[in-house]
C-alpha cells in the first residue's frame, strides 16, 4: 500500500541573531502506511514537535521550513508555491491530517461546553445542521468511551478530569476521519492507568478506520508498547529509522543504545544500579552545524572519522542507522534483552 | 538528638480535609507511615489520589485535619509559624518545576542563599562559600550562581532546587515528581545525583511519583495510595514482583513497555464509605461498596487493605 504520508528532505530553521538561521530539522525523511504507527522519539531539543507542526502547517510564521516531497493524502505540498500551501492545509488540516496536542486544555475553549465543541468541529467539515452534529457529537464521544456521555455534551473542559479532556480532543481529531493523525505526546499529562488506556483507544480506532498515526514521544516504554516503526532524532536528524521489532532487539545508533540503557530497569536485586549516564547535553540551536556526527561528542563508540564528516545512513535489518558503526552494533544483542 | 533507631518522619492516622461546594473533599483520609534515616519510601498513586497533599502536609505546607505528624521525634502537627521554624532545617521538599514559585529576576547564588538569611545563617562570605559548595555537590559549575533561571536547561533547574533544598542540611526531603518533568537521559543524571547525595548525607527520601518504573528504581519500601488511602505498602521488591492490591497491579500493567493491555476501567465514581478501588475493581463485592477495608500487615512487611486479597492470604 502507497504512505499516505510520504516526507523527504524536510528542513525547518529559526531565525537566530543577525541574519543567522537555525537548524532545527535538517534533512529528515518518513513514510507511514494506513493504519500504520510511526514513533517519532527523542528528548527535548530534537526537533520533534518541529516536525510534527511542520506536517500540518502550524510552524510560527518566523519558522523557515522546506521539504524535497511533503506528500499527505496524494497531495504534495513540496511542488506547491506558499500561498497554495496556505490553502492546502486549510482544507487538508481537520480532515486529512489532524493533530492532538499534550494539554487538552490547549485545544479546548473553556467558555464552550464539550458538545459545542465536538460539533463545531463535525461542522467545520461538513455541511450538517448544528442538531445534527450535536447528534454526532454524542456518537463520538461515547466512541471514545467517555461515561455520561448525555450529561458530559453540556459540562465544560474544567468539569472534566484530564483523561477525559484529552478523549474529547481525540473525539474532536476523529470528528473528519483523518487520513493521517499527528499526535505529540498525547497522554504524557496523563495518568499511566489513564494512559495506557488512552493509547489503547488511539488503538482501536486506528485499527477500524486505518488512519496513519505520528506518535511524537520521548516515553521508550510507549514507543516499545505501540510504534510498527520508529524514528529516533538527535539535534533535528533522523540517527536511526527503523521497524519497532529490529530496533528494540538491536539498536544500531549509540544514541538510541545509551536512551534505551538510561531507563530504570524495573526487578533490580542486591545494590541499586547507577543509571548509565549520557556525558553532556544536547547541543543548542546555535552549536550545531559543525562537521561530523552531531552525538559525536557524547558517544561512547566514537571513531576518529565520526568527527570528520556526517555518518550517511547504513541500510539494515528493518531501517536504517545514520552511524560508521551501525551494522557492528545490529548484529549485536540488545544491552537489555527484554525491554520494559 | 534522638536515638537512631527512632524514625526520622512518623505519620499517624493523618487526615486532610478540604471544604469544597459539593460537601468535603478527603484528600488524605487516615494515612500512617514512617521513613527512616536514609531511607527512600516511594509513594505513587494517580492524579487526585492525594499524595501531593500527603506530602505538603507532612511539610505542615497545608493544615491536617486530624492525626499527627512527628518529625526526628518532635510533634509538628499543631506548632504555631515560629516554633515550626526549627523543624524547616530538619525536612525540605524539592518540587516538579522548582522555580514555578521562585523569583524569576533573582540570581541562583541569590536563590541558593535565600533560605540561609531567613534562617539568620551565616555572614555574607559564609554563604557564598556555602552557595559554592552546594552548586560543587549538585554537579553545577560554580559560575552558575551568577546566572538567571532561565538560562539554564530542565535538568540543571532540578539540580537547583535540589541544591536548594539541601542549603539548611535537611535530613528528609520529600520530592514531588521531581523527575517527571525531565528527559530520559537527564532523569537518569538526576535519579544517580539523588543517590550519591543520599549515600553520602545520609537523607532520607519521601519520593512522590506517578510513574512505577522510577520509584521501583529509587525505592527502599514503596506505598501505593488510592482515594486518600494506602491500600499497599511494603519492601520494594515485593510489590513490584508480587503486587497483591489489584490497584497496584493496574498500576504494574500499566507501566509503558509491558505491552499489557488493560481491562475497561468501571465507570462511575468512589462510593463514600467503600474500598477506593471498589468502582474499578473486576472483584469488588458488596462488602467493598459498603466497608472501607483497613491497611492491616499480610507478612513479609505488606500491609495491605483490601477485602478479597486480605481473606486469600490469610486462607
Amino acid at each position: 500500500m502507497d504512505p499516505v504520508l510520504d516526507v523527504d528532505g524536510l528542513f525547518v530553521s529559526f531565525p537566530g541573531h543577525g541574519r543567522t538561521l537555525l537548524p532545527a530539522v535538517e534533512d529528515l525523511g518518513f513514510a507511514v502506511r494506513p493504519g500504520e504507527t510511526l514513533a517519532i522519539v527523542g528528548e527535548s531539543g530534537c526537533g520533534k514537535s518541529a516536525t510534527a507542526l511542520a506536517l500540518l502547517g502550524l510552524l510560527p510564521r518566523h519558522a523557515v521550513a522546506s521539504a524535497r516531497r511533503l506528500r499527505i493524502a496524494g497531495t504534495d505540498l513540496a511542488e506547491a508555491d506558499p500561498q497554495a500551501c496556505r490553502e492546502i492545509w486549510r482544507r487538508h488540516r481537520g480532515g486529512r491530517i489532524a493533530m492532538i496536542f499534550q494539554e487538552p486544555l490547549t485545544s479546548l475553549n473553556p467558555v464552550l461546553t464539550i458538545g459545542e465543541q465536538v460539533a463545531e468541529a463535525v461542522r467545520a467539515h461538513e455541511a450538517v445542521s448544528w442538531r445534527a452534529a450535536r447528534g454526532r457529537a454524542f456518537d463520538l464521544l461515547r466512541r471514545v468511551r467517555i461515561p455520561q456521555a448525555e450529561q458530559r455534551l453540556d459540562a465544560y473542559p474544567h468539569q472534566l478530569s484530564g483523561g477525559m479532556r484529552q478523549r474529547v480532543v481525540i473525539a474532536m481529531a476523529l470528528a473528519c476521519r483523518p487520513a493521517v493523525l499527528v499526535a505529540d505526546e498525547p497522554t504524557t499529562a496523563l495518568d499511566v492507568t489513564v494512559q495506557a488506556r488512552v493509547l489503547d483507544l488511539i488503538a482501536e480506532i486506528q485499527e477500524e478506520t486505518r488512519t496513519a498515526l505520528v506518535l511524537i514521544t520521548h516515553d521508550l516504554g510507549v514507543v516499545a508498547d505501540r510504534a510498527d516503526r520508529v524514528l529516533v532524532m538527535y539535534a533535528g536528524r533522523a540517527v536511526e529509522s527503523r521497524a519497532a521489532s529490529a530496533l528494540f532487539a538491536a539498536p544500531a545508533h549509540p544514541y538510541t543504545r545509551a536512551l534505551l540503557a538510561a531507563r530504570p530497569r524495573p526487578g533490580w536485586t542486591g545494590a541499586r544500579p547507577r543509571l548509565p549516564e549520557i556525558p553532556g547535553r544536547v547541543p543548542g540551536l546555535g552549536e550545531r552545524g559543525a562537521a561530523g556526527c552531531p552525538f559525536a561528542p557524547r558517544c561512547a563508540a566514537v571513531l576518529p572519522a565520526c568527527r570528520i564528516g556526517r555518518p550517511d545512513l547504513i541500510v539494515l535489518d528493518g531501517g536504517t542507522a545514520a552511524c560508521l558503526r551501525a551494522g557492528e552494533f545490529a548484529a549485536q544483542e540488545t544491552p537489555r534483552a527484554a525491554f520494559g | 538528638m534522638p536515638p537512631l533507631a527512632e524514625p526520622i518522619l512518623e505519620v499517624r492516622d493523618l487526615a486532610v480535609h478540604f471544604a469544597t461546594p459539593h460537601g468535603t473533599l478527603r484528600a488524605v483520609d487516615g494515612v500512617s507511615l514512617s521513613l527512616r534515616r536514609g531511607e527512600t519510601l516511594g509513594l505513587v498513586g494517580e492524579s487526585g489520589c492525594g499524595k501531593s497533599t500527603l506530602g505538603r502536609a507532612i511539610l505542615r505546607l497545608v493544615e491536617p485535619t486530624a492525626g499527627s505528624i512527628r518529625l526526628a521525634g518532635t510533634d509538628v502537627t499543631g506548632l504555631g509559624r515560629a516554633a515550626l521554624r526549627p523543624l524547616r532545617r530538619i525536612a525540605q521538599m524539592v518540587f516538579q518545576d522548582p522555580f514555578a514559585s521562585l523569583d524569576p529576576r533573582w540570581t541562583i547564588g541569590r536563590l541558593l542563599a535565600e533560605p540561609l538569611v531567613i534562617h539568620g545563617i551565616g555572614d555574607r562570605a559564609g554563604r557564598a562559600a556555602r552557595v559554592r559548595d552546594l552548586l560543587d555537590r549538585v554537579g553545577l559549575p560554580a559560575d552558575a550562581a551568577a546566572r538567571y533561571p532561565h538560562e539554564l536547561s530542565g535538568g540543571q533547574r532540578q539540580r537547583v532546587g535540589i541544591a536548594r533544598a539541601l542549603a539548611l542540611d535537611p535530613r528528609l526531603i520529600v520530592l514531588d515528581e521531581a523527575v517527571s518533568a525531565l528527559d530520559v537521559s537527564v532523569q537518569a543524571q538526576v535519579l544517580n545525583l539523588l543517590d550519591d547525595l543520599q549515600a553520602s548525607l545520609g537523607l532520607a527520601y519521601l519520593f512522590i511519583s506517578h510513574d512505577l518504573a522510577v520509584v521501583d528504581h529509587v525505592a527502599d519500601r514503596i506505598a501505593v495510595m488510592l482515594g486518600g488511602r494506602l491500600v499497599e505498602t511494603g519492601p520494594r521488591a515485593r510489590i513490584t514482583a508480587r503486587p497483591l492490591h489489584p490497584y497496584t497491579q493496574d498500576l504494574l500493567d500499566a507501566v509503558p513497555g509491558r505491552r499489557a493491555r488493560l481491562r475497561d476501567d468501571g465507570e462511575g465514581e468512589a462510593v463514600p464509605g467503600g474500598c477506593p478501588f471498589a468502582h474499578r475493581c473486576p472483584q469488588a463485592s458488596a462488602r467493598c461498596r459498603a466497608e472501607v477495608p483497613m491497611l492491616r500487615p499480610v507478612g513479609g512487611e505488606v500491609s495491605l487493605a483490601c477485602h478479597h486479597v486480605a481473606l486469600a492470604a490469610a486462607a
